[in-house]
């Protein structure tokens, strides 16, 4: 042992760029804990952004990515570089920090990732390596600069604002949802684990002009093509039809009701039925340029007032499929199973369909369903509740 | 030794023996043990978590949990139920159906001798029961709904093995709704969109920190806070520790509208608003009157966040049938309130930031939807819904709700659905014309009168024909109302079956028994905090099953043995393959937020802690946007009129919130000329329901001359030559019971508790005899709420007491299988 | 007869005591006492003028059982009756019941057995699942003790009748009596305390 010592320290000391950085950090590393007094140093040294483009895998790849983005150039002037992200600034984390990192530079050594091709091919494990730890962290780097706290809702969108609020209750991770910000995201990001991209397998593609589909998941609405400004966001397994491909934007249009009280922003499935299908900017809700406005009725059991309109909107080209089958699949095995922890769940045709959501509503402090999850749920329920079940019950 | 004085022995022996003798009962030992003091083991409980010391396979000594800095005394009763007497330790069948199965003397339920039976016999006996019920009937006739407490712990939850094992097998009867909500959770998602009774509330730091005034409505959250539905950590006794200095400083006031005076109030040293039994809703009414007429009311609140004021308006001012306006002179008739202390009220509450919190009791009555509704459409008349320390919760006493939530996954549960549903043995879904699910307190109903239909939140139920029950961990004899009512039921049932570790009365009115372990004699898991997810706890397994018992997860791994699908039951996993999957998956879950040990490290720690949640205000969000987080009632908004129940044409619960006479009623009300007392049977200071009542040492804390506590007005006792500490005899027309006198101020003239879950003990097993401990469902009325929820109305009940002075009985309860008389 | 043959035949009657306690008679060993060994047996000891009373109330009970059409059955509820009930009912087979506080059961007689079986490298029959002070186990442990070629062993017999048996046999077998069945275990119980008390006479002497 102490022959190994001795070795990475000899190495250690010398000043030499030529040198792997693996050697210099894990040598580095070691003596710093035997030294005690020296590590501090040793850590500032190697948390210099000028450290991490040492080495070309860095320089060539993420470097060069992350120039592209937000966190490079913007207003404030405020440059992130790789160590605001990437090396935790709590002192003690910083050490489990270098630890996992001399593997990616141990990888260097071998060759592993020396070109581009290399490095795409790993891109998927060496993220999902740095999500796992922004997850466990619950994305600190990220919240010494933004907080919840100092958020001001009010000039965010309102489709911002409503994921941002509910994140901001759970003090959500924000990497959870802000993936790929810095950095291109990996190829083929849908064979990973979790709900979404359960949900995502289900998309098919190659949309056609004329034919109808589903969203498998909640998805942006923009007003246009170029999809820059947000008009709203469509429910999961919300039926749309399909009247343009552009490129990655396909132009869709949602045969709707909602309610005239308030803005209209909600989008609902059928007349008097709490099918949500999703919600408008209240700029789009009350413009005449997207929408096709159809008859009003009133709702009896409500006395509110429901208006059909034929909603044009842009979203991107993706995640939607041709079946709600899968879906209700899915999110049947999921009613079965998570709701059924406290007590025998209610049969589906138990409650009618607006009844539901007061029901899920009162079981969603038991489960933990994401959000995509719970309103897939609840539209399921909903779908097979007893105003749409033939059998007795 | 001669062997002259041993001549009786002579040839004893000689040819006898080997066939009079059997085996011997001891081996020689593997190893010796070296422990000396014992170990300590971490477990919870609805109690609380708590360290044990075992030794010599002995529980020796309980403490609390050191993250547990308000543990409650009844941590004492735990030892008591692992050692008590009333232990089922072998499988049981009663003898008489097991000589004559389904034609049996069923008049002699709860009367009659047991044998003791093999596992594999009894499994035998319950699965081919099943199996003649599927096969001469139909699903319809077997009902397995167990309701109610199961022990804690995620792997063995009670009501999943038994709902697993037996959907195996067939479909049965099912249920919806509980004894203690059934009412709220029916009517609130209509009116606020979810069932509030089981919501999250404000945080308490956020109510300590904006309200003025704080209501409670019926809500002992001193009593109640004490036990949860998983382990329970009391850290809401924390905050009523601040509140209690903040009312010393005068900084809010508190005020309990409650026709006792309560635990809490004792407590907290706070006000007490006293009101006759059962007219929270002619107060209310008052009070909504005052507001309008006083113009205090949120008109904007109601006009942006309500639908449906103009359409209650009416009924409000004495402008519909009824031509009765709800003023305070009018109310101050009915709840004992003076008109000017309505209006005062009224006052107060709108003033400043005033939080309502609702407790359960006042919706366990008859027309139990009312006051529930009527409280939404006072608090939305404050307009202070959405805002911190404003508005109305309905579950702040419950599993320290208010307490803020980490956001952290608890464990889930062991699979209460077949894993292959299609490989069910009986695929029959006919239920030859009855309704497969019942609203839970109507079984009684279904068993006396099958076929009759009912009205039930807007559809109309088919009473089954029940045959066959089945109970895990469920105790109806003590949680269903009128005991008497309930034996003529019980004459009609071919087979019931019982699981349970303790003889309940349920049991003992039961054909079958299968002894279950207590949960501290099973390795399990759960979530430490129910709504706070503070973090998860370790239940290890303090002592093996003691006698014959096993776990529930053992018991119904055998019935599916029987049905060939043992594997399919278990996965293949054991009991402790089971808490570790439960854990890893909740680590997996918590991936994005908390950082978990290894399941080594967690079971050998006992503990993972979550830290504290971030404070939060009920219906904020409802507040900001009510469009984009509309509420779930029908048209997103607070439903003060609701057309859709207008529209099921109820008689007993119309459009909006109204007052209706009760069935009996005290101070003046129906039947109180016979029966003046209102009896209320409230949750137990010093049980779970019906759960530690059999802890026999801790019972002897509080029973009065060996029988349940009835808690009695001064003058009341006085009036009757009532003494504390006497015996009482406590009646109507529907049964009697024996209990001791408790004289104590807390409680008005004509107002006496007896608390819910003490055992039913009844002398024999005819109708109409005297419970011995004191059972208060002996007494209360089996009636639905209303046709909306069929929910329990335990706390519409009307007796009367006197000394008793004849020869006193024994109590029968607390017994294994034996004759009760 | 010697002193082996002799105690051979006390271990065997306890044994055979701790047999009846242990569980039901099922329905071929009941017919041993309808007729063939269980009858010789009891004859035999009825001819000991202080077993009389108590073989006789045995016999009484075997033939009102005789009379019922699933005699085991019958005997089975009387057994369970006695035995499988509580304190305030019937009369559990423990000695904690009689010599605690509490009257509750793994109280310190049951420790005390653990005890002794520790000493003696002994354990209970896993299979069994009852407290160590149950009076099957004490009478199975007695026979083995009266079987332990030692020296000593006639005074431990001594000690163990006296201190763990006879302090709660008696209230036992009168917990018994007042339990009202065929009277079969009442009288089995009480011959029991007979012999008990005889052979400690004869230790003693």
């Amino acid at each position: 042992m102490i022959q190994i010592i001795k070795r990475f320290w000899h190495i250690a000391s010398k000043p030499s760029v030529h040198l792997s950085f693996g050697f210099l950090t894990i040598g580095g590393f070691l003596a710093g804990i035997i030294f005690w007094g020296g590590f501090n140093t040793a850590l500032e040294v190697t948390n210099t952004e000028k450290f991490c483009i040492g080495c070309h895998e860095m320089a060539d790849n993420v470097y060069v990515e992350l120039q592209e983005t937000v966190h490079w150039q913007n207003r404030s002037g405020v440059r992130a570089t790789c160590p605001d992200c990437h090396v935790p600034h709590n002192w003690s984390d910083k050490i489990a920090r270098k630890m996992q990192a001399s593997k990616e530079v141990w990888a260097t050594v071998f060759g592993t990732v020396n070109t581009r091709e290399k490095f795409l091919a790993k891109r998927g494990e060496l993220a999902q390596h740095e999500w796992d730890r922004f997850s466990a962290n619950n994305s600190m780097e990220c919240k010494n600069c933004h907080n919840y706290e100092s958020m001001d809702f009010e000039i965010m969108s309102e489709r911002a604002q409503v994921q941002m609020k509910m994140a901001a209750e759970r003090d959500q991770s924000c990497v959870d949802c802000h993936k790929g910000i810095a950095h291109n995201l990996p190829d083929n990001m849908n064979s990973g684990e979790g709900t979404l991209s359960k949900l995502e397998e289900m998309a098919t593609s190659g949309y056609k002009a004329g034919n109808s589909y589903y969203s498998v998941r909640q998805l942006p609405l923009f007003t246009d093509e170029t999809m820059t400004t947000e008009a709203g966001q469509l429910n999961a397994a919300t039926k749309v039809t399909v009247l343009a491909v552009e490129g990655d934007a396909i132009q869709v249009e949602l045969d709707v009701w909602r309610k005239t009280k308030g803005f209209g922003r909600v989008m609902f499935e059928d007349f008097a039925m709490n099918i949500n299908d999703g919600y408008l900017t209240k700029e789009v809700a009350q413009s005449d340029d997207y929408m096709n406005k159809g008859e009003t009725k009133i709702d009896d059991l409500t006395g509110l007032p429901w208006q059909k309109v034929e909603v044009k909107l842009w979203a991107r080209n993706g995640s939607l499929t041709e079946s709600r089958d899968t879906l209700w699949t899915f999110a049947k095995s999921t009613y079965d199973t998570s709701c059924s922890v406290c007590h025998t769940q209610p049969a589906e045709n138990h409650f009618d369909t607006n009844t539901w959501p007061g029901m899920f509503n009162g079981m969603l402090s038991f489960v933990n369903l994401d959000g995509d999850t719970q309103a897939l749920v609840l539209k399921y329920l909903q779908k097979h509740s007893s105003d749409f079940s033939d059998e007795a019950h | 030794m001669s062997i002259s004085r041993r001549s009786f022995l002579k040839g004893l022996l000689a040819s006898s023996g080997a066939a009079l003798v059997g085996p011997g009962l001891l081996q020689v030992a593997h190893a010796a043990t070296t422990e000396v003091a014992g170990t300590w083991k971490v477990s919870g409980s609805h109690w609380g978590a708590f360290r044990a010391r075992v030794y010599a396979g002995k529980v020796q000594e309980i403490k609390a949990f050191e993250v547990d800095k308000y543990p409650t005394d009844m941590l004492n009763g735990i030892k008591g139920i692992i050692y008590s007497p009333s232990r089922i330790r072998y499988p049981m069948v009663r003898y008489e159906w097991y000589l004559n199965r389904e034609k049996s003397d069923t008049t002699k339920r709860g009367d009659n001798r047991f044998i003791r039976v093999t596992w594999d016999e009894a499994i035998t006996l319950f699965h081919s029961e099943l199996e003649r019920m599927q096969t001469q009937y139909g699903p319809w006739a077997i009902h397995a709904g167990s309701t109610g407490w199961r022990s804690t712990g995620q792997v063995h939850s009670c009501g999943n093995h038994m709902a697993r094992a037996i959907a195996m097998h067939g479909y049965t009867v099912n249920k919806v709704g509980d004894y203690s909500t059934g009412a709220g959770q029916t009517i609130m998602p209509y009116v606020l969109g979810t069932t509030e009774v089981y919501a999250q509330g404000t945080s308490w730091p956020l109510i300590l920190k904006n309200s003025k005034t704080i209501v409670l409505w019926g809500n002992d959250l001193v009593k109640n806070l004490q036990v949860g539905w998983n382990c329970e950590t009391h850290e809401s006794f924390e905050y009523l520790e601040q509140l209690k200095e903040k009312i010393a400083n005068k900084e809010i006031r508190v005020i309990s509208v409650d026709p006792v005076g309560t635990k809490t109030q004792d407590y907290l040293k706070s006000e007490h608003r006293y009101i006759n039994p059962q007219t929270d809703v002619p107060f209310m009414l008052a009070i909504a009157h005052t507001l309008y007429k006083e113009n205090l009311y949120d008109k904007k609140f109601i006009e942006t966040y309500a639908l449906g004021f103009e359409d209650f308006l009416p009924y409000l001012l004495g402008e519909t049938k009824d031509k009765v306006e709800k003023t305070p002179e009018w109310a101050e008739t009915i709840c004992g309130i003076k008109a000017d202390d309505i209006r005062e009220f009224a006052r107060t509450i709108v003033k400043e930031r005033t939080q309502i919190m609702v407790g359960w009791s006042i919706q366990r009555q008859q027309h139990g939807e009312q006051p529930y509704w009527m409280a939404a459409v006072l608090a939305t008349m404050l307009g202070q819904i959405g805002l911190p320390g404003g508005g109305i919760s309905y579950a702040h006493h419950y599993s320290s709700v208010g307490v803020s939530s980490t956001g952290a996954a608890g464990p889930g549960g062991f699979p209460r659905n077949p894993d292959k549903p299609q490989n069910r043995i009986h695929k029959n879904k006919d239920f030859n014309g009855y309704s497969s699910t019942i609203p839970v307190a109507r079984w009684v109903d279904s068993i006396l009168e099958p076929g009759k239909k009912i009205q039930a939140n807007g559809a109309t139920i088919t009473l089954p024909d029940i045959k066959m029950m089945v109970f895990s961990g469920c105790n109806p004899w003590h949680h269903h109302q009128d005991r008497n009512n309930m034996k003529k039921a019980f004459h009609k049932l071919e087979t019931v079956v019982s699981v349970d570790f303790t003889w309940t009365a349920t049991c003992r009115f039961s054909d079958i028994v299968l002894p279950a372990c207590t949960q501290w004699e099973r390795n399990d898991l759960d979530l430490y905090g129910s709504y706070s997810a503070r973090g998860i706890i370790a239940m290890q397994k303090l002592v093996d099953p003691l006698f014959q018992s096993k776990t529930d997860f053992e018991i119904f791994t055998l019935l599916a043995r029987k049905l060939g699908q043992e594997h399919d039951y278990t996965r293949g996993k054991s009991e402790m393959q089971w808490v570790e999957k439960l854990y890893n998956d909740c680590v997996e879950a918590n991936k994005a937020g908390f950082k978990m040990p290894d399941f080594k490290t967690f079971w050998k720690e006992g503990f993972v802690d979550f830290g504290k949640g971030k404070d939060w205000t009920r219906q904020a969000a409802f507040r900001e946007d009510p469009e984009i987080n509309a509420l779930g009632t029908p048209s997103g908004f607070i439903e003060i009129f609701s057309r859709k129940i207008d529209r099921y044409g109820y008689k007993e619960c119309q459009g909006h919130p109204m007052w209706f006479e009760k069935s009996e009623r005290s101070h003046g009300g129906p039947g109180s000329d016979k029966h003046p007392i209102w009896l209320q049977s409230c949750h137990p200071n010093k049980r779970l329901h019906s759960q530690m009542c059999d802890s026999q040492q801790f019972r002897e804390t509080y029973t009065v001359k060996g029988r349940e506590p009835i808690y009695l007005n001064p003058q009341d006792a006085k009036q009757r030559g009532i003494k504390d500490g006497d015996l009482v005899r406590v009646f109507n027309d529907r049964g009697q019971l024996l209990a001791g006198a408790v004289v104590s101020d807390n409680f008005s003239e004509g107002v006496a508790r007896i608390e819910e879950g003490a055992w039913y003990a009844p002398v024999d097993e005819s109708i109409g005899s005297m419970c011995t401990y004191g059972d208060p469902n002996t007494l209360t009325q089996d009636i639905p709420t209303s046709e909306l929820a069929q929910a329990t109305s335990a706390n519409t009940c009307q007796v009367q007491y006197e000394k008793f002075t004849g020869k006193v009985p024994a109590v029968t309860a607390f017994s294994g299988p034996t004759e009760v008389g | 007869m010697d002193e082996n043959e002799l105690n051979e035949q006390r271990a065997s009657l306890y044994w055979w005591f701790a047999t009846l306690l242990t569980k039901e008679l099922d329905k071929e060993k009941l017919a041993h006492y309808f007729s063939g060994e269980g009858v010789a047996l009891l004859t035999q000891l009825g001819t000991e003028p202080k077993f009389e009373q108590a073989v006789a109330q045995i016999k009484a009970a075997l033939v009102t059982i005789m009379a019922i059409k699933q005699p085991s059955l019958e005997l089975a509820a009387d057994f369970s009756q006695l035995f499988l009930t509580d304190a305030k009912k019937g009369a559990p087979p423990y000695a904690s019941v009689y010599l605690s506080e509490t009257g509750q059961l793994f109280e310190k007689p049951h420790h005390e057995m653990l005890d002794i079986f520790k000493q003696q490298g002994l354990m209970i029959d896993p299979d069994f699942k009852e407290p160590a002070d149950h009076i099957a186990i004490q009478l199975d442990y007695l026979g083995n003790l009266i079987m332990k070629e030692d020296e000593n062993s006639q005074q431990a017999q001594t000690d163990f009748i006296e201190h763990q048996l006879l302090s709660w046999l008696s209230t036992f077998v009168s917990a018994t009596q007042k339990v009202n069945n065929s009277g079969f275990y009442q009288g089995i119980c009480q011959l029991l305390l007979l012999f008990v008390e005889q052979d400690l006479n004869e230790l003693n002497a």
